[in-house]
């Protein structure tokens, strides 16, 4: 046995052979733990599961550590409907003994078939409900969650014995007697079970007939089998499926490579003949596209160039229309101003008219119009110019009276000696050989004699 | 005559499985090796004290 002082093993059950300490008191826990486990063990055979639950809880008491006495009790949970309760007892047994021990395999059981796992579980919470809804009493709604968790969990004894007693409350005793013996099938000592079977049959009358039914069931003619569906059958069907598989999966790379060799290059090569055409198409199909499309646009640049072309036009028409009608107005108003006496005025305007926007008929009333004032204008500056040289304002003499020659085009007279007062202001201003040319034009053309000499003396003296 | 409010009583509820692990990891159950372990090591103290 192990020694609970060291830990390591002894084989004199008496007195540790490694560290000596007196181990034959724990020596007799240990057999007195086993002995609980094997009371345990038969009263799970005789389906006694309430005796059987309390040998084994007691056989741990005394040494927790017994692994036999934790899996049967976990089974003990497990057939009762408690599946939390199992799952702990062999969880712990798992971890005492890693290995050779069957309480990893309910374990990994219980990891593979996660929906028979939940189902067990939702019965244990929905019990738990009913728990409450009972302590409440709320009877009707105990019976609806403890109907359903008996539907998830046909084996769930304290769920059972609940719905039993919630249907006595309610006095619906057949119903109840009917679980009573559901329960009674299952553990044939369970307290609850019997004492509700005495409250409901006082004369035990059918009691026999229940113990009857019970000694007909199978179950308790043979031993219990308690590995959750972990049988050596299982094991075989397993393999079995295994090779099925297996088999399988090598006949599908057979056919697989079958289909390499044989099948699929000659698919291969007529779906390439394939692709290669429909790219051809797509190519004659994009060229065509390409060249529609190159034409489109040509069509459409020329388009709009004589569309260009036509709106120009229109912009130069609309130019030309909007000249010729400034000009007619500039017209206008240059014979108001003329008709106003406003020469100067009119002179500015007529200066400003573009000759080339007037028909033949305007250009003749421009030219009468432009003669006119011009003539009037030029005498005016050629007379307001003398008077600005007589008080010596010689610049404003100067830009006046050149202003003159301008408008006096075809009046020679005006022209010339509106020039040699202005060859008098430019010698005043100093300019010498300004002066020197206006007297030279003056002695050539004036029409007078007069100024001819005035001109000719004055060149002399420069 | 069952009393039936004092028959509901008695059922109490059941660990959901969601609570193995802290159950498992909150035990500290003692069995009978670990109270005579105890006192051998009291008395083993005592002796050598």
């Amino acid at each position: 046995m192990i020694c609970p002082m060291c830990n390591s093993f002894s084989e004199n059950k008496k007195k540790c052979s490694n560290c000596g300490s007196d181990i034959s008191v724990f020596s007799k826990i240990s057999d007195i733990s086993n002995v609980l486990y094997n009371k345990g063990l038969s009263e799970v055979k005789a389906c006694d599961f309430t005796h059987a639950e309390e040998a084994l809880n007691k056989s741990i008491l005394f040494d927790k550590n017994n692994i036999n006495s934790r899996n049967v009790l976990g089974l003990v949970y497990y057939e009762t409907g408690k599946i939390s309760l199992a799952l702990k007892q062999w969880v712990i047994s798992s971890n005492i003994r890693k290995e050779n021990n069957p309480a990893i395999e309910y374990v990994e059981y219980f990891q593979k078939n996660s929906k028979e796992f939940q189902n067990l579980n939702e019965s244990l919470k929905l019990y738990n409900q009913a728990v409450r809804f009972a302590s409440q009493q709320s009877e009707d709604m105990a019976i609806i969650q403890l109907k359903k968790a008996v539907d998830y969990n046909p084996k769930f004894v304290s769920a059972l014995n609940l719905l039993s007693l919630c249907y006595m409350m309610q006095n619906k005793n057949e119903n109840a007697l009917d679980i009573i013996k559901k329960v009674l099938s299952i553990d044939s000592s369970n307290p609850q079970a019997l004492l509700y079977f005495k409250e409901l049959c006082p004369d035990g009358s059918r009691l026999v007939e229940s113990i009857k039914i019970v000694k007909t069931n199978k179950a308790y003619d043979e031993p219990v089998k308690f590995e959750p569906k972990i049988s050596r059958k299982s094991r075989d069907s397993k393999i079995s499926k295994i090779m099925e598989l297996l088999v399988f999966v090598a006949g599908c790379v057979c056919t697989a490579a079958v289909l390499f060799v044989l099948v699929f290059p000659g698919i291969t090569d007529e779906k390439q003949a394939e692709i290669d055409k429909i790219n051809a198409e797509k190519l004659e199909i994009q060229t065509k596209y390409d060249e529609e499309k190159a034409k489109n646009f040509e069509g459409k640049v020329n388009e709009l160039q004589k569309e260009n072309e036509t709106l120009k036009a229109e912009i130069t028409n609309y130019q030309k229309q909007s000249e010729e009608r400034d000009a007619l107005d500039k017209l206008d108003n240059a014979s108001s101003l003329s008709s106003k006496g406003n020469y100067t005025e009119a002179a500015d305007v007529i200066s400003s008219i573009n000759v080339n926007m007037l028909n033949a008929e305007k250009l003749k009333e421009y030219t009468e119009l432009k003669s006119k004032v011009y003539s009037r204008e030029a005498k005016n500056l050629s007379t307001q110019g003398q008077r600005f040289f007589n008080s010596k304002k010689y610049q404003e003499a100067k830009d006046t009276l050149e202003k003159s020659i301008l408008y006096a085009d075809e009046e020679l007279t005006t022209k010339y000696t509106a020039m040699y007062y202005l060859a008098k202001a430019v010698k005043e201003l100093g300019d010498t050989e300004k002066a020197k040319d206006y007297y030279t034009q003056v002695a050539q053309n004036h029409p007078q004699s007069r100024y001819k000499n005035l001109a000719n003396r004055e060149m002399s003296s420069l | 005559m069952i009393d039936f409010k004092r028959e509901i009583q008695k059922y109490k509820p059941i660990m959901e499985v969601d609570d193995i692990e802290n159950s498992i990891n909150s035990d500290e159950t003692k069995d009978m090796m670990d109270i005579l372990k105890q006192l051998l090591e009291q008395r083993k103290a005592v002796n050598n004290g």
